[in-house]
């Protein structure tokens, strides 16, 4: 409960300051334009949206980080951080509470992007399937993205630094399939499981299979544990 | 203290991320899995489940996949691992699968050599890919496919060009180690009368998975029983009363027929003008109900393909939109031929009258339709773009028919007519086995796949071969796996829209959304004021 009230404290405070508008406006724009203009998309003639969840994971890589990259950071340049471990919620509530608040954000940011769903669906016979698949994967993906992000926030005071960790952890554990298939053997395998391109691939296709899902999810749980004991570690200090 | 502290720390870290590995491991132990899509295209189908019900023993499934090779076959690769696995999951125990990978840095010569005989005897043959070693990209000859064995059968599944082709491939051989006739159907190619050499051409390779290929004079011989279907694609002269009558009796026989025919093929003397050229199966269709209008062609000025028309000085080829060159979105999309497809290029077509087939008691689907837009012009004597620049005299507005696909009892187009007299053989040639019992009614369900548009067609946009193929499938085999090819095809196709409400629909997506966040942004920010 104290970290829905985190989360509602989070989403309030992003939506006070123009950051957050301007984040979600670009990323709107930049992902509309790749769709309709710079994917050709009266030309091909599909009634699809792969295009936009091929695009918008790389935009997420971006994206994410600019989120999370106050999240933890500004607390700590600005010395609220202090103040707020005084609060009576633990360490875990508050970082799930500034995560979901970001997701939330995200959230919002990609069901905005509905309006081109149904653009689509209105001309021509769209498969609905793939598309919440797109949707569930872009959560999973971004919410992945947000925990790594918010992780390289706890490690600095500085938002731009803690963005290009931030950035750096998405595009890592995005790419890492690629790696895959120059690594050895054993290697490439393990390389392939961390895959988060391949992972959110298989969902935005239209298939929910219980591997991806826990992935994500492990993925999540794991960054923000460190994440809390990253600021529990704070306390000794 | 911080000592402790720290310990605890590491521990709750070490013991977190134990737990992690060990969910996945589980999750990865016990897959659950959930297809959103609307036709399941991620889970295995009907027909192989039914397929796979069907086995009595062990079937074995040997699988050469290199892991190294680049994209798109490392996805096709990674998808065949994936369908292997649900093949054995389904296959209730039965099923026992074996993955080589023909491209693992530890196999030495030997081992190599071993696998390309191995492979070999089960017909796998090596494919030239790109293959990555030792971080430098190099092209190689790799083996890739899988080889399916049943009992004494064994049936070879080729590499594929997208992951959603591969259940198809493998389901089509375990049907064909499953069958217990154990034969694949045989397909009669017609030659003879001017048609490109399919049968020496890279199409036959294509073709090939679907049966067996042979040709066939049609007039010099008829269509021999153990033919389960004939083609017929672009007759430059016409074909004659016996070639008719051969087509007419094996149609009557049960038989399945595919035609692509050309009516506006090229002078042989003057190629820059078209000539009418009836195919002489005119006669026969219409006997079925089914008027095919031999000198008009179908124009669209809107939506069309641009062909190479010419070259430039530096051999380039020069295309330009070509209204002769209509392109069709309006397909059947239930029907296994056409379903999947999202358009179909169907040049110098011209239009069916299919009527008074159904009058015949015959089922007619129709497969193709030209555009809204599109006209029906009294002639077409130029391949030349320019030609159809301007509307022509006679031209009328409205889509045409440009393909049927026709099933059921046929009735005889020789009915009351006598049986076209056999060619006389060449001097000093054995004399012609005599003709089997005449059928003047159907003796099984015919089919016959009608496309206006022959040699063009094939060669104008991937989807020409594509109908071939679906086409030839729905002659020979059940309809079940044609279906579960159908599965593979690509998404549905857009709506034709205007200029203007592209433009609308563009930037609505691309400024609607932001804008409306901003606008939000500024009244909340608005009422804050207030409130301060």
């Amino acid at each position: 409960m104290t970290a829905l009230v985190v989360a509602g404290r989070e989403l309030r405070g992003a939506f006070s300051l123009p950051i957050a508008y301007v984040v979600v406006a670009a990323f709107l724009v930049l992902s509309g334009s790749y769709l309709f203009v710079l994917h050709p998309f009266f030309v091909v003639g599909r009634a699809t949206l792969r295009p936009l969840f091929e695009f918008a994971p790389f935009l997420f890589t971006l994206f994410a980080p600019a989120i999370t990259m106050r999240g933890l950071a500004e607390e700590r340049r600005a010395g609220t951080l202090e103040l707020l471990l005084t609060w009576p919620v633990s360490d875990g509530a508050l970082v799930l509470g500034k995560f979901l608040g970001a997701w939330g954000l995200l959230a919002l940011a990609v069901g905005l992007t509905l309006p081109a769903a149904l653009s689509v669906a209105a001309l021509g016979d769209l498969d609905w399937g793939p598309v919440w698949g797109g949707y569930v994967g872009l959560l999973l993906l971004g919410g992945a993205y947000l925990a790594l992000g918010l992780l390289a926030s706890a490690l600095t005071a500085n938002q731009i630094v803690a963005f290009i960790f931030g950035f750096l952890a998405c595009f890592v554990g995005f790419s890492v399939g690629r790696l895959a298939e120059v690594a050895p053997d054993g290697l490439g395998a393990i390389l392939h499981g961390l895959s988060f391109e391949r992972r959110f691939s298989r969902v935005a296709r239209g298939v929910l299979d219980s591997r991806d899902l826990v992935f994500f999810g492990t993925v999540i749980w794991l960054s923000l544990a460190v994440t809390a004991e990253r600021l529990r570690a704070r306390r000794w200090r | 203290m911080r000592g402790r502290l720290k310990f605890e720390s590491a521990l709750a870290l070490g013991l977190t991320l134990l737990a992690a590995v060990l969910i996945n491991q589980v999750a990865a132990r016990w897959p659950v899995r959930v297809d959103l899509t609307r036709d399941g295209r991620h889970t295995l189908a009907e027909p192989t489940r039914r397929l796979l019900a069907q086995l009595e023993g062990p079937l074995d499934l040997r699988a050469y996949l290199p892991t190294h090779v680049r994209p798109p076959y490392s996805e096709v690769v990674r998808g065949m691992q994936d369908l292997l696995e649900a093949y054995r999951a389904a296959g209730g125990g039965q099923v026992r699968l074996v993955v080589v990978d023909p491209t693992d840095d530890g196999l030495g010569p030997s081992e190599r050599a071993r696998l390309v005989e191995e492979a070999r005897g089960y017909g796998i043959k090596a494919a030239e890919l790109t293959v990555t070693r030792d971080d430098r990209q190099v092209r190689e000859r790799v083996l890739f496919g899988v080889a399916v064995l049943y009992r004494d059968r064994q049936a070879a599944v080729p590499p594929v060009q997208r992951p959603d082709q591969l259940e198809y491939a493998l389901t089509r051989a375990l049907r064909d180690v499953l069958s217990p006739r154990a034969r694949r159907p045989e397909i009669a190619v017609s030659t003879g009368h001017g048609e490109p050499p399919i049968l020496d051409s890279p199409l036959a390779e294509v073709l090939r998975a679907s049966g067996t290929l042979r040709g066939i004079a049609l007039g010099q011989e008829l269509v021999p029983p153990t033919v389960d279907a004939l083609i017929i694609v672009g007759p430059r002269r016409a074909l004659g009363p016996r070639a008719r009558y051969a087509v007419d009796q094996f149609l009557l026989r049960g038989g399945a027929v595919v035609a692509l025919l050309d009516h506006h093929p090229p002078s042989t003397v003057f190629p820059h003008i078209l000539v009418d050229a009836p195919t002489g199966l005119e006669p026969l269709f219409h006997a079925y109900g089914l008027n095919v209008g031999t000198k008009a062609a179908v124009l669209d000025r809107q939506d069309n393909h641009a062909p190479a028309v010419a070259r430039d000085a530096d051999g380039r080829p020069v295309t330009a939109q070509h209204p002769a060159w209509p392109r069709s979105r309006s397909l059947a999309e239930r029907h296994p031929i056409t379903r999947g497809l999202a358009s179909l290029v169907v040049p110098f077509a011209v239009p069916i009258d299919a009527a008074g087939a159904r009058g015949h008691g015959l089922e007619v689907t129709e497969l193709v339709r030209s555009g809204a837009a599109s006209t029906v012009a009294p002639k077409a004597t130029s391949p030349d773009p320019a030609a159809y620049a301007a509307p022509l005299e006679g031209e009328k507005p409205g889509p045409a028919l440009l393909a049927v696909a026709v099933r059921g009892s046929f009735p005889s187009a020789f009915a009351g007519h006598p049986t076209p007299a056999a060619p006389e053989p060449a001097e000093g040639a054995p004399p012609a086995p005599r003709d089997p019992p005449r059928l003047e009614a159907a003796q099984g369900e015919g089919r016959l796949v009608l496309i206006t548009s022959g040699t063009r067609l094939l060669a104008a946009d991937p989807n020409g071969l594509l109908f071939l193929q679906n086409a030839l499938d729905w002659a020979v085999t059940s309809t079940e796996l044609v279906t579960l090819r159908a599965r593979a095809a690509e998404d549905p196709p857009l709506a034709v829209t205007g200029e203007q409400t592209r433009f609308w629909l563009k930037a609505g997506n691309i400024a609607g959304p932001p804008l409306v966040l901003v606008v939000l942004g500024l009244l909340r920010a608005r009422r804050r004021r207030g409130r301060a």
